[in-house]
């Protein structure tokens, strides 16, 4: 099959740019965001953490803050009012007579202002028996290493959630014969890397929340968190019996990191308890950087074989997972590592890929765009370029040959093998991309710059990865065709029941789309109810690339039964069979005679609305893919890398709207992505045990002023996830990035270089200056 | 010297006067002037984030100049004009161009801190009507976005400036070259999910 | 932000005046803010301000002036004017660059030239939010360990740090010995100038690194984390050496003062006094009562810690030197007090604490004193035979008695002392070997009476010591009388306190006491009689070794300074301090090789000198703490390349002064001085320019940054100016780079050798060694864009 021979079909809304719902409320400034929101009678939450990565509180006197005036409640380990765990299988309490790591909670204190509540914090005085550290997965494992948890013997996470893996844990790629395939191999080569300086996703809006306790075990929570229905899931597992109602508003980034919001939740929550009245917790951006969740930290020892056609013929491996001192939904991210290192080595018949989870006292790992699988990536893609500069490839040949086509099996985060049905143009994107930043010409072979300018060397890399989660988690939804009630030309609207966060990916809008599709309405007539888990049909909301998949084919099929009803309706009353029907503009109208219409909301029951209900059920067999290469020039003098061009390829299947998947695939590059590669990481200072970089000086992310040009190859060749074609981008535009990059550095300089970030001095290092 | 008892604040074109002190409603000499437009006001479309001055979303004009208002104490700013997002809009000429710029272009993700970028770049417009690229990236080297809607700030900006030729970001879609297509694609391997009554989960 | 009071300056006179009178509170001046502000929110600083005088008001401080070639810049003058001043931007680009890259425009938009030039530094540590945890008390905040030492210090100094005050272990020293400058010399290869070092506060070494109790170990920083640097092995190693070389170092004075001064006592301080005295000039007389000087070094500390031939062999040297001593004279006796000040300008009076005091118990007269006992050994080795010894005293001098009666052959030997094991004022080490060597620690026991029979001796009854300290930590012991206890023994040695044998002071001769010891003023050991001194334990009661070297050279420097001459200033280093990146790391310290306990004996010394090779690691182990920040500010290297003036409301101040004299800029200001203005020549015929290689280009502080101003003529560069930011604590000039280059053709050699310049003393940290290479880079690019 070609891809000139797929018809594109030409949508009314569908793959046009409809400017987002809360577009003006957003450049205005009146678009709302949870600090902006306030509660009668709130207080605000502070909490004490911990400056040591490992100690036993011996003694703690909250005394003074007590007096102070304004303070309304201070609670420690000693007088937590009921004992709410933490983690994923529960392996802690929130708070404990030990700390586990720099910023940890080690008292929660509600007053009446935020500057009494701060002032609070320093008046508890706690003293500290410092513990011995491990600051890494490796270090955790070692015999005679320092215990954290009781849960964990040798600090090793088990592998026990059900959640993540309904037939039992799986955290091993174990297929073929790993020794046949290596005798197969004409290269082999193997490598230890680390991807270990657990960046920071760094959303800009800090986490925060408000809670309120509503009397028994009822609480309703106000969060920045952008999945409402996840947060309820995890604190309902936390505190127990509870019912928890999550509300939310706009969210102010969180690329995954931003759902469950744990530890600030469970603290206000035990505030609001204690208090009986309202408490907002908001995080600092000190806090946000030193204390909160980050992307795991990942270590690989792997052997790659490859036979002369360039195929992989045998992988054997070990995966350590640093988790930091919180375990949470680290064992998905981690089945989802393993799952998308299959994609991307595909035509692989031998396998033993093995995993292993650490707890350490570095701050918690958590849900970050890529889970788990751009953590693996980084590391593999090393190794990968290792064995391919063996052999001598081409790396966009290797990857071409080895990604997954439709039929190829693979093992989901599931633990079940699921068989691809996705597109067979991903070869073709990855060459569309290849071609834009001209790598027939700049690909010099390995370690070669491409132009050398004084002390000024280009050179270009490339990665690629894929992700089987579009079609992740089960949601539902309803779409009701809502009479007006007033007004001489009465027609509709439509309303869409679905529990959708907004956090910048426009899901609710498309959301809107989608069902003004389906209906065939104007999209400004269709709105979406707010947010919340109460008053919702379930659905997980924008986590992962999913966002428009799942919710789009729960909204399509709903669209379609209100659809459906309404020619149901017509039918009877048209006197004709309901395929002769179609709807336009809440009317519905004879298709061959379109002047015979009738509008809706003369045919529903008076005052009622029509109503469908549609759901997605959970599945993996349609993996996506992006291809990103990547052109930097490196000062051979300073090891300075500019970052001068990305180009990113992908087969999208069906856009749902031009511009919003042109940010999503810009946007791969943000949240601790392909900087992560120059100079984006969190730097924890052994010696104390604290993250240097606490603050957004010492934290370097990308300013305006320095972003490369962005060139995008897109295909559409409607791929049948649901109703409308598309394959999600989100998750995976970026996650190859990282690799990439270290591939170009490498060929500009003449040398491999293997650690992440490449910072000036790895780079100098690498070429042997320093 | 001056111990200030009391000062004025034009904040978006109405003039507010405040006690200086530590009672009730007073602002206190350490209160920063986002504090006082945010919690104070209720203009919340500048967002206190770093709260260090080093990521714009609390930017503001100050007499024709963004700053950030984390960094300046209201106590400071007794005297000045102060504009924030929300002034930015008039009442009856609607949105102002870089507003209605950023919705024709997208120019914004989560939108957290596109009041700072727009803030900054008006800022820049005052005063250059037509700046260069580099001028409008460097002007904005200040704000910080993490869901990357760079590209599209950029392209919205260079537009109203009328800056040909200044795209950063280019899409090519492979579908533009497809000619007289045969219509729908075949499915190769049909799933037993697809339809979306059946998961995965209930397999067993 | 926590609540401060906050005040408009209407002028800089008006701010002084302010700063002036309010000397009592708490005040910050804040310029634009930008950096203030930040240290304020993050509460930093233990100090915080109740008060912020603004000076932004200062609506006259806001200019750019160009009269002439002068250009002189109000100090309230915003970068962002600066950056875009076209003007600057075509007399001195160097300042307008410096001024653009400094953070971002809205924070241009709002700092000040003035406060940038005073901003303080980025340093991570320095800067690490209280809210997470706590605040880091590092050195440069008074505290004592620089973390970056050990942490990670990728954007710290290459050249070194700076000190911040004297170091934990300096300031324990009672002689104030700069460890940190004589460890560093050590790791320089540089065993003489080590020994200077040390000489300038104890000119005995030898003897107290194996004497003294040195407690400096106790302060020592490594302490926080592993093991203390072993202060007294390498001193020990540097006491040796200045032994071997005695002639070079108790050299005789080339000129003689003609002045003359008696010391009466041979002890520590008595030496130390001489030392100095003699090396000034003076004709000095040692008067002594014993046959052979070094009084309690010689007649109490038992030979197996300090063999006698080390206080011989100094003896000798200090005879070489011209000292004099006049042995088996004792004052009172054969030489009255009155009679010495008669016959010499000054006398110093060390006549140490010999006697034994009386604790008042039953059959006290029946038990011997300790400090006798050890003299006596010393005349008398092995005469006395005991079988089951008592040891009273829980100090280094009952430690050497329960030491050498062991090894004298008794078959047991127990010490019962008041204070609990870890009160206990003697060593650890010392009670380390007592217990090694089988000698039973009995802690918590004061002594009831003791069990004789006639002159026979059965034992003693012990009474259960409570407590040693009242809460004032004064000695006061108070004891649980029901509980007591019985040891038996058949000797009883008393070794807890000793008195000061103050008969030789007549009914006449009038000279003020204190609880039984001479009175002396503290810093100058000045008797109540002028032109008398006095000094060690005779002043201070039973005391180390190295406190009674302290009041010896306390007093030399006070005759000194009454004979007119000034002491000469100690040693200080010009420039930066440095440590070993590597030897830092280590967490193990040296050990002592010590004989095994079955081939000690008493005559020989126990332990031994460490070598070079161990001695050289030991001092690697030292962190020379002081403080290895770097300056932040990117303006202040552009000024001291311009040559630019500081002007305050005091005075005008040279920038290069301004910015490197001290840690910090601010601090070359008086509490109440503020700088009001910035002012420069523009150098004419000169190509300037600003070099910042940072991590972004926005946002972030120079890595490393370059200042320059060149002028070439005739193909030939004819002066240079190279100032290098965010490599040292200050501001650097890269003076060889500048001679390199100057009188030369630029040229691609030239621009490899002027950067291999710039580096010269570099002595980069663990993490940093890369910013080396980046001074190199923007050094060579900018030789090679010369034209």
């Amino acid at each position: 099959m070609k891809y000139r021979d797929i018809r594109q079909p030409n949508y009314r809304h569908v793959g046009n740019y409809t400017p987002r719902k809360e577009a003006k409320e957003i450049v205005t400034g009146k678009a709302l965001f949870l600090d902006d929101f306030s509660l009668p009678q709130m207080l605000y939450g502070k909490i004490k953490r911990s400056p040591y990565p490992h100690a036993k509180i011996t003694s703690i006197d909250t005394d003074k803050a007590l007096k102070l005036e304004g303070v309304r409640a201070v609670i420690t380990h000693k007088n937590m009012p009921q004992a709410w765990g933490l983690g994923l299988p529960v392996h802690r309490l929130l708070m404990e007579a030990k700390v586990y790591h720099v910023g940890d909670v080690v008292a929660l204190i509600a007053a009446d202002t935020l500057e009494i509540a701060t002032e609070a914090v320093s008046l508890i005085e706690v003293e500290y028996e410092e513990l011995e550290p491990v600051f890494s997965a490796e270090e955790a494992f070692m015999e005679g290493a320092p215990q954290l948890y009781d849960r964990f013997p040798g600090n090793h996470v088990d592998n026990g959630i059900k959640y993540f893996q309904p037939d039992g844990p799986w955290w091993q790629i174990i297929k073929g014969d790993v020794e046949k395939g290596f005798s197969e191999a004409d290269f082999i080569a193997s490598d230890k890397i680390k991807f270990d300086k657990m960046p920071a996703p760094l959303a800009p809006e800090t986490p925060c929340c408000i809670s309120r306790h509503d009397g028994g075990d009822e609480y309703t929570v106000w969060a920045s968190s952008q999945s409402a229905h996840i947060m309820k899931l995890m604190a309902e597992g936390r505190i127990p019996n509870s019912n928890v109602s999550v509300k939310t508003f706009n969210v102010g980034g969180s690329y995954g990191n931003k759902q469950s919001l744990m530890t600030t939740v469970l603290s206000s929550c035990m505030l609001a308890l204690q208090t009986q009245r309202p408490v907002k917790i908001v995080l600092t951006k000190p806090e946000q950087l030193t204390s909160y969740e980050v992307r795991l930290g990942s270590t690989i020892t792997a052997k790659i074989g490859m036979n002369k056609e360039g195929f992989v013929t045998a992988v054997e491996g070990d995966w350590l997972v640093d988790t930091g001192a919180i375990a949470d939904s680290v064992q998905g991210q981690v089945g989802v590592g393993l799952g998308e290192a299959q994609i991307v080595l595909a035509k692989c018949k031998n396998w033993f890929m093995d995993s292993h989870i650490a707890v350490t006292n570095r701050q918690a790992a958590g849900i970050v765009r890529g889970y788990g699988g751009q953590e693996l990536n980084s590391c593999l893609e090393r190794l990968l370029c290792a064995v391919m500069k063996e052999g001598n490839f081409d790396p966009l040949d290797v990857f071409k040959k080895n990604y997954i086509s439709p039929g190829d099996m693979f093992t989901w985060r599931d633990g079940r093998t699921w068989k691809s049905r996705s597109s067979l143009f991903f070869k073709e994107s990855m060459q569309g991309a290849a071609d834009l930043i001209g790598w027939s010409l700049k690909w010099k072979g390995w370690n070669k710059p491409f132009a050398v300018n004084g002390s000024k060397a280009r050179g270009v890399g490339m990665g690629v990865i894929g992700n089987a989660d579009i079609s992740e988690d089960n949601t539902e939804a309803i779409v009701r065709i809502v009479p007006d009630l007033v007004g001489g030309k009465r027609a509709s609207t439509c309303i869409i029941e679905c529990d959708i966060t907004e956090s910048g990916m426009g899901t609710r809008s498309n959301a809107c789309k989608i069902a003004a599709e389906v209906l065939n309405v104007p999209y400004e007539k269709v709105s979406i109810t707010e947010p919340g888990t109460k008053f919702n049909p379930s659905n997980y909301g924008l986590c992962g690339s999913r966002g428009v998949i799942t919710t789009g084919k729960a909204i399509s099929n709903a669209a379609m039964e209100a659809k459906k009803k309404a020619l149901d309706y017509a039918s009877l009353y048209f006197k004709r069979s309901a395929d002769q029907l179609d709807t336009k503009d809440f009317m519905v109208y004879v298709r061959d005679t379109p002047n015979l219409s009738v509008p809706m909301f003369k045919l529903g029951p008076k005052e009622l609305s029509i109503v469908g209900y549609g759901k997605h059920m959970e599945m993996f067999d349609i993996p996506s893919c992006m291809a990103v290469f990547v052109e930097v020039e490196v000062d051979l003098d300073t090891g300075h890398i500019a970052l001068c061009r990305i180009c990113g390829g992908a087969d999208i299947g069906q856009i749902i709207d031009i511009k919003a998947l042109e940010m999503q695939i810009e946007g791969g590059i943000g949240s601790a992505c392909v900087d992560t590669a120059i100079f984006e990481e969190n730097i924890l200072d052994r010696a104390t045990g604290r993250l240097l970089s606490s603050s957004l000086i010492d934290y370097k992310w990308r300013p305006f002023n320095e972003f490369p040009a962005y060139d995008s190859y897109i295909m559409e060749s409607q791929i049948d996830s649901f109703m409308f074609k598309a394959l999600g981008i989100g998750e995976i535009s970026g996650a190859a990035g990282a690799s990439a990059v270290l591939m170009a550095v490498s060929n500009a300089i003449g040398a491999d270089v293997k650690e992440y970030p490449a910072t000036p001095s790895v780079v100098l290092k690498a070429m042997g200056k320093i | 010297m001056i111990k200030k008892d009391c000062i004025v604040l034009s904040i978006n074109g109405r003039k507010f006067k405040f006690s200086v002190g530590t009672g009730f409603g007073d602002v206190s000499p350490s209160e920063t002037l986002t504090h006082t437009l945010r919690r104070r006001l209720g203009y919340t479309g500048s967002k206190e984030s770093c709260d260090a001055g080093a990521c714009g979303c609390c930017a503001v004009i100050a007499d024709g100049e963004a700053i950030a208002s984390c960094m300046a104490l209201t106590v400071e700013m007794d005297g000045k004009s102060i504009t924030t997002i929300e002034g930015l809009e008039d009442p009856i000429e609607g949105l102002d161009p870089i507003q209605q710029a950023f919705i024709d272009e997208y120019s914004f993700q989560c939108g957290y801190c596109t009041p700072g970028i727009i803030m900054v770049a008006k800022a820049l417009f005052m005063s250059n009507p037509h700046p260069t690229a580099n001028e409008i990236s460097e002007a904005l080297s200040g704000n910080y976005c993490r869901c990357i809607s760079q590209y599209t700030v950029l392209r919205a900006l260079n537009k109203l400036a009328g800056n040909e030729n200044a795209e950063l970001a280019t899409f090519t879609r492979a579908s533009d070259e497809v000619e007289d297509p045969i219509p729908v694609r075949q499915e190769l391997y049909l799933s037993p999910y697809a339809n979306g009554h059946v998961c995965a989960h209930s397999l067993d | 932000m926590k609540h401060f009071e906050y005040m408009q300056a209407e002028s800089f006179a008006d701010a002084a005046a302010t700063l002036k009178e309010n000397t009592d509170h708490r005040i910050s001046v804040m310029a634009g803010g930008t950096d203030l502000l930040g240290a304020l929110k993050e509460d930093i600083l233990e100090d915080y301000p109740e008060t912020v005088i603004g000076l932004k008001g200062i609506k006259e401080a806001d200019y750019i002036e160009f009269s002439g070639d002068t250009v002189e810049i109000g100090a309230m003058t915003r970068l962002s004017a600066i950056a875009s001043s076209d003007e600057i931007a075509a007399r001195a680009p160097i300042l307008a660059e410096a001024a653009y890259s400094v953070a971002t425009p809205i924070i241009r938009n709002v700092a000040t030239i003035g406060g940038n030039v005073c901003q303080d530094v980025r340093c991570w540590f320095y800067r690490y939010p209280h809210q997470i945890g706590e605040r880091f008390d590092c050195m440069r905040k008074g505290g004592n360990e620089c973390y970056a030492i050990r942490g990670d210090n990728r954007y710290h100094s290459i050249f070194g740090g700076m000190k911040t005050h004297a170091t934990p272990c300096e300031v324990e020293c009672p002689a104030a010995t700069d460890i940190p400058a004589y460890m560093e010399r050590m790791r320089a290869g540089d065993i003489h100038a080590a020994a200077r070092i040390i000489m300038e506060a104890n000119p005995i070494p030898m003897i107290t690194s194996r004497v003294c109790a040195h407690t400096c170990q106790e302060k020592c920083n490594r302490n926080n984390t592993d093991e203390s640097v072993a202060i007294h092995l390498v001193e020990r190693r540097i006491g040796d050496y200045i032994l071997e070389h005695a002639e070079e170092f108790y050299a005789p004075p080339t000129a003689e003062t003609g002045k003359s001064a008696a010391l009466v006592g041979s002890g520590p301080a008595g030496l130390a006094a001489a030392y100095y005295l003699r090396s000034a000039g003076h004709s000095v007389t040692v008067i002594d009562s014993q046959e052979e000087p070094g009084g309690m070094l010689t007649y109490a500390i038992p030979s197996y810690r300090l063999p006698k031939h080390y206080v011989k062999d100094l003896a000798d040297a200090y005879r070489k030197m011209g000292v004099k001593f006049m042995m088996n004279t004792t004052i009172g006796k054969d030489i009255s007090a009155e009679e010495l000040e008669k016959r010499y300008d000054k006398v110093f009076l060390a006549t140490g604490a010999w006697q034994r005091p009386v604790l008042g118990f039953d059959g006290e007269e029946f038990t011997e004193f300790g400090l006798q006992f050890l003299k006596e050994v010393k005349q008398w080795v092995g005469k006395k035979e005991r079988q089951n010894v008592l040891v009273v005293g829980g100090g280094n001098v009952a430690m050497d008695v329960a030491v050498t009666a062991k090894r004298l052959g008794a078959k047991s030997v127990t010490l019962a002392c008041l204070e609990g094991k870890l009160e206990m004022p003697a060593s650890a080490e010392e009670v380390a070997r007592a217990v090694e060597e089988g000698v039973t620690v009995m802690n918590g026991f004061g002594v009831s009476r003791l069990l004789y029979d006639g002159e026979k001796i059965n034992g003693m009854e012990l009474v259960t010591c409570v407590s040693v300290f009242d809460q004032n930590g004064r000695f006061n012991p108070t004891y649980d009388h029901d509980s007591k206890t019985v040891v038996e023994a058949d000797s009883v040695l008393v070794a807890a306190g000793q008195k000061a044998d103050l008969s030789f002071i007549e009914e006449k001769y009038s000279i003020a006491l204190n609880r039984g010891l001479i009175k002396v003023d503290e810093g100058t050991q000045k008797t109540s009689r002028s032109g008398v001194f006095a000094g060690g334990d005779a002043t201070t009661g039973p005391a180390t070794v190295i406190k009674a070297v302290r009041t010896g050279r306390l007093a030399a420097e006070a005759i000194n300074r009454e004979f007119g001459i000034e002491t000469p200033k100690r040693f200080s280093k010009p420039g930066f301090i440095t440590y070993d990146t590597e030897g830092a790391q280590n967490g193990t310290a040296v050990r002592e090789r010590e004989l095994p306990a079955a081939e000690r004996s008493l005559e020989k010394e126990d332990s031994f000198t460490i070598g070079g090779e161990e001695c050289l690691t030991e001092a690697k182990r030292c962190m020379n703490c002081g403080c290895y920040s770097v300056n932040a500010s990117d303006i202040s290297p552009a000024l001291i390349a311009l040559d630019a003036e500081i002007v305050t409301t005091k005075r005008t101040i040279g920038a290069d002064a301004f910015f490197t004299t001290k840690l910090e800029a601010r601090d070359m200001l008086d509490r109440d001085e503020l700088v009001v203005s910035i002012r420069f020549s523009v150098p004419s015929g000169f190509k300037m320019g600003y070099k910042k290689f940072r991590v972004r280009n926005a946002i972030d502080f120079a890595i490393v940054s370059l200042a320059y101003l060149y002028k070439v003529e005739a193909g030939k560069i004819t002066d240079a100016k190279l100032v290098l930011g965010g490599v040292a604590p200050t501001p650097i000039r890269a003076k060889e780079a500048e001679s390199a280059m100057i009188g030369q053709a630029p040229s691609a050699e030239l621009a490899g050798k002027a950067a291999e310049s710039a580096i010269e003393g570099a002595a980069v940290m663990k993490d940093n060694a890369y910013k080396v290479q980046i001074v190199r880079a923007l050094v060579k690019q900018m030789v090679a864009a010369m034209r």
